[in-house]
């Protein structure tokens, strides 16, 4: 059965179970304390503007003075999702936009942490810890996919 | 209006030269290869985000994944800053460069 399925009026069915909105919501509030503490997980979440390290600089310092903090935008997102994945029903087409964004997000970081490899796989290991995330990581790759197929 | 007139000289105006044209040049919007990021999601989100066909946001996206990068966008800086943005919101790898 597809998790998820798209309305007439654009509204998005959410068919997950209980257990799979578990841990979804676990995964977006675990993300959102790794993004808080641990930089190397999560630079993907961040990554640089401009290619220059000069314009990057003066970039990030005009952002730092006029706009937001990027890690709060991350925090905002991963809190709102968990709350969506847990309860909802239905998304609605902007809510359904929230969750991708920050399904996808959850899976940069799962994937910086298990070190994806080119192929979609990672290195061979018997660590439990690299097993677990990549076991995770593969978990979120199909919700994406039933969710991206859902929003077209 | 004065009709004295001012000459600049040489160095000054070959330096405002230089500032113009690098003033004019359109900033570009690249996208680079993640192995994270799925292929039927990048489509997704250069559709969403530039409003492009479904067949020229997958071809930008098999240009991506085999080519390393593509450009996506081009323009003004403004514009190519908020284009930047919007594609890292949705975790695209994606920077800003001046155009050659």
């Amino acid at each position: 059965m597809k998790l998820f399925k798209r309305s007439k009026d654009g509204s998005v069915l959410v068919r997950l179970d209980e257990s799979q909105r578990d841990v979804l919501a676990q995964l977006f509030e675990q993300s959102k304390m790794v993004s808080e503490v641990d930089r190397d997980s999560t630079w993907r979440l961040n990554p640089p503007t401009y290619e220059d390290p000069v314009e990057q600089a003066e970039y990030q310092l005009d952002i730092s003075r006029n706009y937001h903090d990027q890690s709060a935008v991350n925090n905002d997102l991963f809190l709102s999702a968990a709350s969506l994945i847990r309860t909802a029903k239905a998304f609605t087409p902007d809510e359904a936009e929230l969750v991708l964004a920050a399904i996808n997000k959850v899976r940069l970081i799962l994937g910086t942490m298990a070190n994806i490899q080119d192929d979609g796989g990672i290195e061979e290991t018997d660590d439990e810890r690299i097993l677990l995330l990549f076991s995770y990581y593969q978990f979120t790759t199909g919700i994406i996919s039933y969710l991206i197929d859902a929003m077209y | 209006m004065s009709s004295k007139s001012t000459t600049l000289p040489e160095a000054d105006i070959n330096e405002i030269t230089v500032t113009e044209i690098k003033e004019d040049k359109p900033w570009l919007v690249m996208v680079w290869n993640d192995p994270i990021n799925l292929m039927n999601y990048v489509t997704y989100v250069l559709q969403k985000v530039f409003g492009y066909a479904e067949a020229k946001a997958h071809k930008l996206m098999l240009q991506v994944h085999e080519e390393g990068k593509a450009v996506v966008s081009s323009g003004p800086r403004d514009k190519a800053e908020i284009d930047v943005t919007k594609l890292q919101h949705y975790g695209l790898w994606a920077t800003l460069q001046r155009g050659d």
